[in-house]
């Protein structure tokens, strides 16, 4: 009996991942073993470091916290980074509605000449609140840099959009977005995708991605999909949330620094962060220097900017979430469930000692040891398994021990009250 | 059973001991004044740059004048004349699973988190809001006509108190003369670029300001329609041009009631 309504709460658990209680439990598991792994070697292991310009408080306080980041200080950044040949450079400000960025043209006129320089420059696109008639998607906004952006190869628009959950924590991305071009569909890379595949040369048309029937303005664009970077690696389109879960590697202050990451024979912290007035002020950058085929993020930092955001491992600027999101990308597989076989061997053995610990002990001291043999047996297995980008939910059998706790509960009460009435639940 | 216990064990054992030891790694120079007079001294002496890396165990020398900053396991080391030479310790970087565990276990029982070692003010205000907004004044550039007064729009709750021209710190008298619209006294400014400041409560508001004696050929588009509706389309038409057409506007409120009633428009009901 108690071995079946063990395996009736985990079946009904399975057919029901999209209750609030499931989901809870499993952001609280996912969001924990996050929280454990974060910067360790478990943790998705980038490729190649990454360094980061940020206009930081002292920076902003520095330029007489401007309204808008100054597109000539932006410039001179581009300018001074790109003498320094890195691979990409992710600028994470938004140039729409903007008719400042004539130093932001000029230093990016040689990308129309001949011998363009090789850095892949990726801009961010935003959306417009207002929705086009007839369209349920936002149209991406206009900037002045459209017509330069649209003129070479090697600059880019993508797309910084994330979809918080409910309670405000980014936990999930969005690889494609979709917005809405004079009634027609536009399609564009998220950050994370576009570098992901200028690193591994991948040319990708995003609309052959596109689920079948998926025209037009009037529905959310759903992918079937893939993107096939290599023999060895390529990123779902679809598939469940899990997919699309960023693993963050990269904690916004780790108190002893970042992990290392062997670079051009040295083994450097896998994020390192400059403030923007040490960037304008410094002479030159040097060429064949750490930067040579390194991928850099320009963005802001400081409070002011509106773009600080929590995350299941603390409150971090966007241009942070951008580094997470590629090196989560680049390193991990996407996270995904293991094979259902092992999932019902797994839980079927589960099932068969907790219902055997719920026989020989009370109900609260089977919860409790049941609960803590499943943290201290399963977690460290959720802990190797999620380094491979398998998630082993421990979460939801934690659940079903409570469920059943308090299935066991009330049966002991109904058969008391059946043996005494209803003194017997006092 | 007793195998796979012993199996999951194995594995806790083997996660918890694997993951207890970080690595070492480098420093990297993250502020550099005046790179002459910093060199890093190791297997060979070389001139600090930023990004330039640093070893475990070299040394960062600064003259008299000179200042670096070495970003090392976490922290920023400023080096300057005073503690030259530094040498880089050896120190491991990055966390293991045992320290993340015991940081969540301790902010659960509610002794740490980080997330409130830094005490955070959080504004619930839009950009904009408990200062000053100015009406029909492009941030990236105002082209305007000389004359004697400029009048501006803001929120008629706000007295403005002073226009300052930046750089020059010239202070240009100001008058409410309705709310909302404030007359600044230009007679003094002569033609040239400038950033104005204006300042309310406190805050200061700035915008850039062309003072021409005579306007380009953009702003006469419109100079075939009747002064009103000229005036009108240089606002619609935003961009350089609107503060002059409130000008415009504004002056030709004393002969037309229509100007009268479309200035009165413009103004944002609060």
């Amino acid at each position: 009996m108690n071995v079946l309504v063990g395996v009736a709460i985990v079946l009904w658990l399975h057919l029901n991942p999209d209750s609030s209680m499931v989901k809870r439990q499993q952001d609280r598991g996912l969001d924990w073993l996050s929280r454990l792994v974060t910067n360790t070697s478990f943790a998705p292991q980038p490729s190649q470091p990454i360094f980061m310009v940020n206009v930081d408080s002292e920076t902003y306080t520095e330029w007489g916290e401007p309204w808008l980041t100054p597109a000539d200080k932006v410039a001179d950044i581009i300018g001074r980074l790109l003498q320094a040949g890195p691979a990409q450079i992710v600028v994470d400000f938004d140039f729409s509605r903007r008719r400042d960025l004539q130093p932001l043209m000029e230093v990016l006129a040689p990308y129309q000449e001949d011998d363009a320089p090789e850095t892949q420059l990726i801009f961010m696109k935003t959306q417009s609140l207002q929705l086009p008639a007839k369209s349920v998607l936002p149209a991406f906004r206009r900037s002045a840099l459209d017509d330069l952006v649209a003129s070479s190869a090697r600059l880019h628009w993508a797309a910084p959009l994330f979809r918080p959950d409910r309670d405000g924590v980014i936990r999930h991305w969005q690889l494609i977005i979709g917005g809405c071009n004079q009634g027609g569909l536009q399609l564009l890379p998220s950050v994370q995708l576009l570098s992901v595949m200028l690193s591994h040369g991948v040319d990708q048309d995003l609309y052959a991605l596109l689920a079948p029937g998926q025209e037009g303005c009037l529905s959310m664009p759903h992918f079937a999909g893939r993107v096939r970077l290599n023999a060895d690696k390529q990123i779902e389109l679809a598939g469940d949330e899990l997919r699309h879960r960023i693993v963050f590697a990269l904690p916004p202050t780790p108190e002893d620094g970042y992990l290392p990451v062997d670079w051009q024979g040295v083994s450097l912290p896998a994020v390192t962060a400059l403030s923007a007035r040490d960037v304008v002020a410094a002479e030159t950058l040097a060429t064949g220097g750490l930067l040579d085929g390194a991928l850099v993020i320009v963005g802001a930092s400081h409070r002011d900017s509106g773009d600080i955001h929590m995350t299941p491992v603390g409150r971090m600027p966007g241009s942070l979430v951008l580094a997470n999101s590629i090196t989560a990308l680049q390193g991990l597989e996407q996270v995904q469930r293991p094979p259902l076989l092992l999932i019902v061997a797994v839980e079927l053995l589960l099932i068969v000692v907790t219902s055997w610990l719920f026989m020989i002990m009370s109900p609260f001291a089977a919860t409790l040891v049941s609960s803590a043999g499943i943290a201290l047996l399963v977690v460290p297995l959720s802990l190797l398994a999620f380094s491979q980008g398998v998630w082993l939910d421990f979460a939801l059998p934690i659940l079903a021990v409570q469920l059943k706790s308090l299935f066991v509960e009330a049966s002991l009460g109904y058969s008391k009250m059946r043996e005494k009435g209803v003194r017997g639940l006092l | 059973m007793t195998r796979f216990g012993s199996i999951l064990l194995g594995g806790w054992l083997v996660t918890v001991a694997s993951v207890a030891v970080a690595r070492d790694a480098v420093g990297v120079i993250t502020a550099v004044a005046d790179s002459g007079l910093v060199t890093l001294r190791g297997a060979h002496e070389r001139p600090a740059s930023l990004f330039a890396v640093i070893q475990p165990g070299e040394q960062v020398v600064v003259a008299p004048g000179g200042h670096a900053t070495v970003r090392y396991a976490g922290e920023d080391i400023n080096v300057t004349a005073a503690n030259s030479p530094y040498r880089l310790p050896a120190e491991e970087t990055g966390d293991s699973i045992a320290g993340n565990m015991l940081d969540w276990a301790l902010s659960v029982l509610g002794s740490t988190d980080a997330e409130l070692e830094e005490p955070v003010a959080v504004a619930m205000a839009s950009r904009g809001f408990h200062s000053l907004s100015l009406y029909y004044v492009g941030p990236f550039g105002n082209y305007l006509q000389r004359r004697d007064h400029m009048v501006v729009i803001h929120d008629a709750s706000m007295v403005v108190e002073s226009v300052v021209v930046g750089g020059e710190l010239q202070v240009l008298p100001v008058v409410p003369v309705q709310p909302g619209v404030s007359a600044v006294d230009m007679r003094g400014l002569p033609e040239g670029d400038y950033v104005l400041h204006v300042c309310a409560a406190e805050r200061c508001l700035q915008f850039p300001l062309r003072w021409q004696e005579i306007l380009d050929e953009s702003s006469q588009a419109v100079e075939d329609l009747p002064p009103e509706l000229a005036a009108l389309a240089l606002i619609r038409d935003g961009d350089l041009y609107q503060l002059e057409g409130i000008q415009q506007l504004w002056g030709a409120r004393e002969n037309s009631e229509l100007a009268q009633a479309l200035f009165a428009r413009l103004q944002p009901v609060e």
